[in-house]
């Protein structure tokens, strides 16, 4: 990186929001998409929007790329730095600015970690509804980038209808203010076109996300099953039942023995194949007549037993449960791949064998878990990224999961978003003219493409609508740098220590 | 007009071309029955350089004001049909001239719901209302429209189409720019289909009235009625006249939970009227149709109501003239009906344009409708410096349809001023005429 780039950034984050050894910046080579890495040229911790614009100016002037991060716990490389750059992390933002429980809504800083945000404002018996996995870790300006999702995203809605207001900042370092919450948009609804957008239309800073008020009454479900097609039937026909409880999720058998084993241990059956985790929410006789009806239809439909979490504390563990199962699949092996695909809810149990079938044949280990609910299929793929062949069998079983699913009529993701991971596949679902429409919109908030370069959209698939070359990095086939150019995790010669201008004092830890 | 009128016969057929009226005007109007169709007539602009308005029936032509005058208008209303309906997938995908109507009875003979439930839906195509972004009256309870847009195909103004979102109810594959067309009020495309999320047909709807003598008591038992646990359909205070103000609840869902409903809202509001079933939903409608006759919306913050309210009152008694009102406390909307005198339907355009802009100075949501199209010109020329990121809505719309070919409404983005010299009587309902 220029000196005098980083002496610019300097006089206006100041030391603390700087990291420019290396040392420092390996902890931002990805998230958790971990086989895909690249060490950011430098990282930016700015305070807040007025740094943040100042630094994206400066950026600006010399033609640097930016990706933003969150907490980077994103599963599809869209914050791996791949074009070098600057990283800019909103670690450093982590204000929640104005709670309005009149108004019922919420103004935070981007880098305000989810679940904080409930906390912040639960004694005003109000929570705020998308509760990804990550939720202890991950911020709300992450969650607006990939309009996450969630268990309860099921009633609630995804990140994208929770969201009321933005300030971001665009690649020229412009403020685009539309943080105040409005009925409806005045003008085009930008804030609903950003939402999702991955990082590659700007910087969120602020964020106005909508309250909602404390559910009365909750009641969890765990319902048995002895094999996994049963359960993926229960849940279409809880559907097609029109039934409505807030959350539907299955865990399969070795999902459910990596939580057990692990310090998550919620108390799920071992000799279940397949759980359902049910959550009703509303008024006591609305929940109650809910999860009667729930339970008739489930056990028509083989679950072998039905039990409710008796008190908050067991509901609690069994969630704690379900959101950590990630992390407990750590014991089946050093590394895992979330798949993530949509699927249309009536085809669950013929899409999940496929999946399941997919990976054995290729001899790799596969657990479900996932929000069979909204169809959001999650086949996590368990290997060792150490060994090139598993990892490129991998990635085989990944593409052959997506095909699959898109031949059923379902989609590339439902909550983890494009990123790096599914750049390719974007053909397979995009005409060259869809491509070419999101081309030119992302090209109206940011000409150069630096937001955020090699993200979301196949270059080629832009090209048809800049006459200049991109200044990113060729990604014609992304499959081909993921298995032969992932970036050496040793520090190349120019990463080596002391190369780097003299590192400051108290700087921020990564998120 | 003429040579517009034979151009359009040259391409879709004499039969397909009628005329409609808008902002005063006789406009050669399109309705073509395919896609093709609609690609041959932005064609046909691309090579004349003509404007070109894209719109569904029409039934919302009297909101905002056109940034440029449209030498054709493209009606979607013969684009019409059901392309995929997943009653077990909760999702329906028709083409843009499918009525509101025509989707709510095909989902609710599957016991599902479509949202939004908007005025006029035997009039109100699927295209229209998407592209005027208009929610309906069971906004409290499913949110607003764009929320469940799940996906859109659209012809641009190049008369390319394109795909963005999907048929499924959770997807992020791509930009959403769904989220962008919808409201977009035919400054970027012609929406061809979109899909939508349904949701259970409620078992069973009541609807509960209560009148109270004055509107603060109306109102503060509305607030009781949204603080409880009840999820209603729709809570709204009407003026009844005389100084009387009804509360109407509505509640929709399965059977033994609105029952409970019922009863606890019957305790809130004393001892109200019940409607249930049929009737129950025909004051819905009543309710959900009221909305035509509004000369303005209101929209803004819970919190912010009270002073909306305080100016409504202020302005009327200054003007002398008589305001009924329609107030959504839940939603923070108030649809307000100007008349100049006891039984007058109509106010004078002045005093229209007094009342939006003293609200509009509250920096609060205004939208006229009906009123002239000079009023409507010069609201929109005021309402433009409320427009958030300008210049970033114009970059968007220069990216999509870099030659400006859509008319569209220039209280979405809006730069030029075009005056309209001639302003003709208020049309509630304009509707194309039919196709010869």
């Amino acid at each position: 990186m220029d000196p005098a780039i980083v002496e610019g950034l300097r006089a206006i984050v100041g030391d603390a929001g700087l990291a420019t050894g290396l040392a420092r910046r390996v902890p931002y080579e990805c998230d958790g998409l971990a086989f895909a890495r690249q060490v950011p040229d430098l990282v930016l911790l700015p305070r807040d929007t007025a740094e943040t614009a100042a630094a994206m100016r400066l950026l600006h002037r010399h033609g640097v790329p930016v990706v933003a991060r969150g907490a980077g716990t994103g599963l599809s490389g869209g914050a791996t730095p791949v074009a070098g750059g600057v990283l800019l992390s909103t670690a450093r933002m982590r204000d929640v600015l104005e709670i309005d429980p009149v108004d019922r809504f919420a103004r935070v800083q981007a880098g305000v970690v989810n679940v904080d945000l409930t906390h912040a404002c639960e004694h005003h018996g109000l929570f705020y509804a998308p509760d990804p996995s990550s939720q202890k870790a991950c911020t709300v300006g992450g969650n607006v980038a990939e309009n996450s999702g969630g268990p309860h995203c099921f009633k609630y809605g995804t990140t994208t209808r929770h969201v009321l207001g933005l300030v971001f900042v665009t690649a020229e370092g412009e403020i685009v203010d539309l943080s105040r919450p409005r009925v409806d948009p005045i003008g085009y609804d930008l804030v609903g076109l950003f939402v999702g957008s991955e990082g590659t239309f700007g910087v969120a800073t602020e964020i106005t996300v909508a309250l909602l008020p404390t559910p009365p009454v909750v009641e969890t479900l765990l319902a048995l099953f002895k094999d996994l097609d049963s359960a993926c039937d229960s849940v279409t026909d809880l559907i097609a039942a029109r039934l409505e409880p807030s959350a539907i999720e299955i865990l399969d058998k070795l999902t459910i023995e990596a939580v057990e084993a692990s310090v998550l241990a919620a108390g799920y059956p071992k000799d279940a194949e397949a759980v359902l985790l049910i959550e009703c929410e509303g008024t006591e006789v609305e929940v109650a007549s809910t999860i009667r009806a729930i339970e008739a239809l489930l056990t028509k439909r083989g679950a072998f037993q039905t039990r409710r979490a008796r008190d908050a504390a067991e509901r609690t563990k069994l969630w704690a449960g379900r959101k950590g199962a990630y992390g407990a699949m750590g014991r089946v092996a050093p590394d895992l791949y979330v798949t993530d695909a949509v699927v249309p809810r009536t085809r669950l149990r013929e899409l999940v064998r496929a999946t399941t079938e997919i990976c054995e044949r290729r001899g790799l280990k596969v657990a479900n878990v996932f929000h069979a609910g909204d169809g959001n299929l999650h086949p996590n793929i368990s290997y060792d990224r150490r060994d090139a062949n598993q990892l490129a069998r991998v990635l085989d079983a990944g593409d052959e999961i997506l095909r699959v699913c898109l031949a059923a009529g379902g989609s590339l993701t439902g909550e983890h978003g494009v990123g790096l991971e599914k750049l390719g596949a974007m053909e397979w679902l995009f005409s060259r003219d869809d491509l070419a429409a999101m081309c030119r919109v992302r090209e109206a908030f940011d000409p150069d493409r630096r937001m955020n370069p090699g993200k979301l959209l196949p270059v080629r698939a832009c090209m048809e609508t800049r006459t200049r070359p991109p200044r990113e990095p060729s990604t014609s086939d992304l499959r081909a740098p993921m298995l032969t150019g992932v970036r050496p995790e040793t520090p190349r010669d120019e990463d080596a220590p002391g190369d780097d201008l003299p590192e400051p004092a108290g700087g921020e830890e990564p998120a | 007009m003429s040579e517009t009128r034979d151009a359009l016969e040259a391409e879709i057929g004499a039969r397909a071309v009628g005329t409609t009226s808008i902002d005063g005007r006789h406009v050669p109007v399109a309705f073509p029955t395919d896609e093709a169709q609609v690609q041959a007539l932005l064609a046909l602009a691309a090579s004349r350089r003509w404007r070109v308005l894209p719109i569904g029936s029409g039934t919302k032509l009297d909101r905002g004001a056109l940034r440029e005058k449209p030498r054709f208008a493209i009606s979607v209303r013969g684009l019409s049909g059901v392309t995929s309906f997943e009653r077990g997938d909760g999702t329906i995908t028709a083409r843009a001239g499918s009525t509101m109507a025509a989707l709510a009875q095909i989902a609710r003979s599957s016991g599902m719901h479509v949202t939004p439930d908007v005025a006029a839906p035997q009039h109100a195509t699927l295209g229209g209302t998407l592209g005027a972004g208009a929610s309906g009256v069971d906004r409290l309870r499913y949110g607003p429209v764009r929320h469940h847009v799940l996906g859109m195909r659209v012809a641009l103004a190049d008369g390319t189409t394109t795909r963005t979102g999907g048929r499924l109810v959770k997807n992020v594959t791509g930009y959403d720019l769904h989220r962008l067309y919808t409201g977009s009020r035919g400054s970027l495309c012609v929406i061809l289909e979109a899909s939508l999320r349904l949701f259970p047909a409620p078992e069973h709807e009541f609807v509960l009235t209560a009148t109270y003598f004055g509107r603060d008591a109306a109102l503060r038992t509305a607030a009781t009625v949204l603080a409880s646990p009840v999820r209603p359909t729709c809570v709204a205070v009407e003026s009844a006249g005389d100084g009387g103000h009804t509360l109407v609840v509505a509640l929709a869902g399965r059977r033994e939970p609105v029952e409970w409903e019922r009863a606890h809202v019957s305790a809130i509001l004393g001892d109200p009227l019940l409607a249930e079933g049929r009737e129950a939903r025909e004051r819905i409608e009543r309710l959900r149709d009221a909305e035509l006759d509004a000369t303005l919306r209101v929209g803004a913050a819970t919190s912010r109501l009270p002073r909306v309210l305080e100016t409504i009152d202020g302005r009327t008694r200054t003007d002398g003239t008589r305001a009924r009102l329609v107030i959504h406390p839940g939603l923070a909307t108030v649809d307000v009906v100007l008349a100049t005198s006891e039984g007058s339907t109509s106010a004078d355009e002045n005093h229209v344009e007094s009342l939006a802009r003293d609200l509009l100075a509250l920096d609060v949501e205004v939208e006229l409708r009906g009123t002239t199209p000079l009023v409507r010109e010069r609201f929109a020329a005021s309402r433009h410096a409320h427009v958030p990121a300008r210049a970033l809505s114009e970059r968007l719309r220069d990216a999509l349809d870099p030659e400006r070919r859509f008319a569209g409404d220039r209280s979405v983005t809006a730069t030029t001023t075009t005056v309209v010299s001639a302003p003709p009587p208020r049309t509630r309902h304009p509707d194309p005429s039919s196709p010869a």
